[in-house]
């Protein structure tokens, strides 16, 4: 005789538990809290680590210092393409493994899950800090948490593509640690890694 | 014409007229479906159209705004015991003017300027609806809806500088515009009609459609200095 299955919860979901962790520290992350300060060494560290993970090496890494400052860098002319395209083609990349084991709608709903924590934990972080610093620029507040909300995504999919070994020194999870740490790592521009 | 009824909450909806829930239904079914196609059509393929991160980190915020307005939806739509598969476009055909092919950046700003101005104008007519829930949500949603419209009107803006620029906003606008009048429903909508029997909506969908082409002129004429595109006449 064939048993029922069980309710989809009570199946548990590989994709969501392996997000556990991460969902923690996206919620007690000190998002932004820290921006405009000097970096601090293990920070520049991680920031060559990053660099380093996506092929950059050779980039320098500059403090930021205001809001105003990290909106300019942002939309600066000669922001480097090729930085974007290799976080890109990581993405594609580690989705691709992901999908070897996961099913699709598991893996979309467990990143979905991440996208709607982070959309709800970073806004109102990132308006807090702009408005310490005299800042109610609304888009402005609303690219950082969009920046934030983005490194939390890339930082699942090292996780869920189950490389458990490394995946503290992925790229993905290196930059995740930046924000983790109150920053607000803005990219590629001008040759040089900007990190607010 | 409205009848007199208040629902203040969902669980209260169980003793309202067959005809109040199922409208409202209607309703509940429509924004949950075309928030989150709009999110998948348009938004999420713009942040690779982007010029640069930042306006690419603003997409990205918009895309998961207008995702969470699915999400707010389709929380409600659960909650008045609508099926979740019932609130995805896979069940309901959405509008049609998400079948606008999405290439270039001009495009997207055109999109969020125009299209989202016209999901103001239905998100306003919710502000004042009888059944609470779905007049709070409505609430809830303006502020979002209204940033996504200037984040068209503030990129335009920024894009008509240029010759070029110019040259493709107005080009976008000419291709998009004349898809909008339709996105208000026919003259004669039975569905309007019950609407504002109940008070759910207050405006027939002639006079929405009267106040979105006069904000189309204010902003694309006075405020762009470009032209609109001659229209067909609403069914």
């Amino acid at each position: 005789m064939s048993q029922a299955a069980p309710p989809y919860k009570a199946m548990g979901n590989a994709a969501s538990d392996r997000l556990a962790d991460l969902r923690s520290r996206l919620r007690m992350a000190s998002w932004f809290a820290a921006v405009g300060e000097k970096l601090l060494a293990g920070e520049r560290w991680d920031a060559r680590a990053y660099l380093a993970g996506l092929g950059f090496a050779d980039a320098g890494v500059d403090e930021v210092s205001s809001w105003q400052e990290a909106a300019a860098i942002t939309k600066s002319p000669d922001w480097s393409r090729a930085w974007w395209d290799r976080e890109e083609a990581e993405r594609t990349r580690l989705l691709e493994i992901c999908g070897r084991d996961l099913p699709e709608h598991e893996l979309m709903a467990a990143l979905s899950r991440i996208m709607e924590l982070a959309s709800a934990t970073t806004h109102g972080a990132a308006a807090i800090a702009a408005s310490r610093a005299g800042v109610a620029d609304q888009a402005l507040i609303r690219v950082a948490a969009g920046a934030a909300a983005q490194a939390a995504y890339q930082a699942a999919l090292p996780v869920l593509a189950g490389k458990a070994a490394s995946e503290s020194e992925h790229p993905f999870a290196v930059k995740f640690r930046l924000f983790e740490a109150g920053r607000w790592p803005l990219g590629i521009a001008g040759g040089s890694f900007h990190v607010f | 014409m409205s009848e007199q009824i208040l629902v203040k909450h969902t669980a209260d909806l169980k003793d309202a007229p067959e005809e109040f829930r199922n409208a409202c239904a209607k309703l509940v079914i429509s924004h949950a479906v075309n928030e989150l196609y709009g999110a998948q059509v348009f938004d999420e393929p713009a942040i690779a159209l982007a010029p640069n991160p930042y306006a690419k980190w603003l997409t990205c915020r918009v895309a998961m705004e207008e995702y969470g307005h699915h999400v707010r939806f389709r929380e409600l739509g659960e909650e008045m015991g609508i099926p979740a598969e019932k609130m995805t476009p896979s069940q309901k055909r959405p509008l049609s003017i998400f079948e606008f092919p999405l290439r270039t950046w001009e495009e997207f700003c055109v999109i969020k300027l125009l299209a989202d101005l016209a999901e103001i104008l239905q998100v306003e007519d919710l502000l004042h609806c009888t059944f609470q829930p779905l007049r709070n949500l409505a609430r809830m949603t303006m502020p979002e809806e209204r940033f996504h419209a200037q984040f068209g009107e503030d990129f335009c803006t920024e894009l008509v500088q240029t010759s070029e620029g110019r040259k493709n906003v107005q080009d976008a606008i000419n291709r998009y515009y004349p898809m909008l009048p339709a996105f208000f429903g026919g003259s004669q909508s039975k569905n309007n009609e019950i609407f504002r029997k109940w008070g759910i909506k207050q405006r027939t969908n002639d006079e929405m459609r009267v106040d979105f082409l006069e904000r189309c002129r204010t902003l694309v004429e006075d405020k762009l200095k470009l032209t609109l595109p001659p229209i067909a006449e609403a069914a």
